[in-house]
């Protein structure tokens, strides 16, 4: 019985796994991505003018109004940001409304301000680190809804390939740091299970969560049964189910004198050991017109609060957030922090992004198994034509995924700062890429895919700070210079991934220099025998 | 400052972890054989010792992290920093065991 349990187990495991392996892969490593927002972010927008230096917060405010009033009169939103720890810069940023006369569509706007001079620089257009974390629950392409159900079913099998992986793990405490590299078959297993069982509180946390963020998609009829269906309905759901505990009191400020400088004020004053990375002026024109206050404060796992002031009854009245009223929203919230890590600092950051992409590696190594298992038993002609098939496509996306990413560092360079749909054509060229990748080991010699692919991918990666100091004025020493730490560390990443690339590329020519057909040789019947040394009589301390 | 004290506390519970995630490998057989070379094995209460003194490491680090991060944090910590231990400790166990070999083994 036991036998036959694990045997279904392994049955469920590697089909599951199979189904959305590719899928799952591209959502771990453009997931991982995320967890580096801010400093893709500033890489991708060069002209961005950092502050490194001291600089008087009402004076940045008055300047940044007058902009406003000029550029965004209309609007009725506006935001000021302030420099905060992963994102030095000063920006406005405002919704501008449509206007059929000169054909401007409704559309959000940001300009960046120099702290010196106080001067305004336009940004070039790009999609950043943030539509490229997006695609990893939203696939870009596909309507949002078809995105986030086939991303909810991919996460639901992940999870089951989890546990069931952790069942048909014998020697999960025997084999925790196994890891035989020159077995073959058995190698491929190892560093399988080293990727999978290491991190596994981080894979168990961000599978589980993942689908929990977004039950409001895959649970929707649930919703539908007690809120009824549509949109408004839904969100009418949402906004009970996640409203916020609230602490309103009247301050002393008189209204007259309410302005984004006063509340800013007022905002340092009653918390002095925060910093505002935020002040937004929202409905303004309007009865309801209110500010916004944020804070720079990812200390626990809580987010960041806000502080909303409004006029009420000729008062000036103030809004403090105090987290969600329901259970279920807490736990939620609670969930979507650790997933987002927002929190993490420098340490905690890496070891997400180092896990997240453990988590890739699991599943490319889980891909690479199934062929490796098929390839020796497949007596059909035809059979061995499909898994030679599948191995191909498997290696295209494996390392055609981080060459697809580098692809869109590079549009970014590339692709002329006046063009208007350039943002859209940094995503294209991703795509466009990864696709061009499959072809290309499609195509290729078998013997030369693996080398061909990760050569390719240590040059686009350690071309990419040189590319850098070309297109823009910024390089690894003028980074240092002006304490630019954040441009610095994307390119040094950039210097190092593809070194590690390069590395491996070097690895698989020495090993098939040495011994060619080990893969092939070994079935795992013989690659699991006990390894030799462990018959020798062993002599007890 | 609260950077620097922040650093420290990485590295003690770096230590700790490192110290008794090795224990533990060394009361395996396979590893303890890589490591020292030698065509023996612990007896079984030698084994029993070097684990329990492996998991008081393990169980000190976790009441650290815990006391300075807090229950949720602290765990966040403690999972992501063994994570990482293991997997140096696996590359070193798999590439070159005899790093280890200056630890003292049999304790007891």
């Amino acid at each position: 019985m036991k036998g036959r349990f694990r045997q279904s187990m392994n049955w469920l495991h590697t089909w599951t796994g199979f189904i959305f392996g590719w899928l799952l892969y591209f959502i771990f490593v453009t997931g991982s991505t995320g967890y580096f927002e801010n400093e893709i972010d500033r890489w991708m927008k060069p002209e961005m003018t950092i502050v490194n230096q001291h600089i008087d917060e009402y004076k940045v405010l008055a300047s940044a109004e007058k902009y406003l009033n000029t550029l965004a009169y209309n609007s009725p939103e506006w935001y000021i940001s302030f420099p905060a720890a992963r994102e030095p810069f000063i920006g406005i940023s405002w919704l501008q409304l449509a206007d059929k006369e000169t054909n401007t569509p409704r559309e959000w706007r940001a300009k960046n301000l120099d702290p010196i001079n106080g001067s305004s620089t336009d940004v070039r257009e790009t999609g950043g680190g943030r539509t490229l974390y997006r695609m990893h629950y939203n696939l870009h392409y596909v309507p949002q809804v078809v995105g986030y159900i086939l991303v909810s079913l991919a996460t639901m099998l992940m999870l089951i390939g989890l546990i069931t992986g952790v069942i048909i793990h014998k020697k999960i405490f025997t084999e925790f740091f196994t890891f035989r590299s020159k077995k073959g078959l058995r190698a491929w297993l190892d560093i399988h299970n080293i990727f999978s069982v290491l991190p596994l509180p981080f894979h168990l946390m961000i599978t589980y969560s993942g689908l929990l963020l977004l039950m409001g998609i895959s649970m929707s009829t649930v919703i539908d049964t007690t809120y009824g269906e549509g949109k408004s309905n839904h969100k009418r759901f949402y906004k009970e189910a996640h409203s916020d505990i609230k602490e309103k009191k009247f301050i002393n400020l008189s209204p007259e004198n309410l302005s984004l400088k006063t509340v800013l004020e007022d905002a340092h004053n009653r918390y002095k050991d925060q910093r505002v990375s935020y002040v937004g002026l929202k409905d303004r024109g309007t009865k309801n017109e209110h500010y916004d206050i944020w804070f720079d404060a990812f200390e626990g796992i809580e987010s960041a609060s806000a502080v909303e002031y409004r006029i009420k009854d000729k008062k000036v009245e103030i809004e403090i957030s105090l987290g969600k009223s329901g259970n279920a929203a807490s736990v939620y919230d609670f969930f979507e922090h650790l997933h987002e890590g927002l929190f993490a600092n420098t340490y905690l950051r890496w070891l997400y992004f180092i896990s997240g992409l453990l988590g890739a590696g699991m599943i490319a190594t889980g891909m690479i198994l199934w062929t490796l298992k098929r390839k020796k038993n497949a007596e059909k002609q035809q059979k061995a034509k499909f898994i030679a098939l599948i191995e191909r496509v498997n290696i295209g996306i494996i390392i055609g995924v981080p060459i697809a990413i580098a692809a869109y560092f590079w549009s970014n360079r590339l692709i002329p700062v006046s063009m208007a749909t350039r943002s859209d054509w940094e995503v294209h060229s991703l795509f466009i890429t990864l696709i061009a990748c499959v072809c290309f080991c499609l195509t290729r010699p078998i013997k030369e895919v693996w080398t061909n692919m990760l050569w390719l991918a240590a040059s686009v990666y350690i071309l990419l700070p040189v590319l850098n100091v070309f297109t823009t004025e910024h390089n690894i020493i003028s980074s240092v210079k002006n304490s630019d730490w954040l441009m610095l560390g994307f390119d040094l990443s950039m210097l190092f991934f593809g070194a590690c690339f390069a590395i491996a590329a070097m690895i698989i020519k020495r090993k098939k220099a040495n011994a060619i057909p080990i893969i092939q040789s070994t079935s795992l019947a013989e690659s699991c025998e006990l390894p030799p040394s462990s018959l020798i009589k062993e002599k007890v301390v | 400052m609260i950077l620097s004290e922040t650093v420290l506390m990485i590295l003690l519970l770096i230590c700790l972890l490192m110290v008794g995630f090795t224990l533990l490998s060394l009361s395996l057989s396979r590893h303890y054989r890589h490591v020292t070379n030698k065509r023996t094995r612990l007896t079984r209460k030698n084994i029993l010792m070097v684990r329990f003194i492996g998991y008081s490491f393990l169980i000190a680090a976790a009441i650290i992290s815990i006391n300075i991060w807090g229950i949720v944090l602290g765990l966040v910590y403690g999972f992501a920093t063994t994570t990482l231990v293991a997997i140096v400790l696996s590359a070193i166990l798999t590439f070159k065991p005899r790093l280890l070999s200056f630890i003292p083994l049999p304790l007891y």
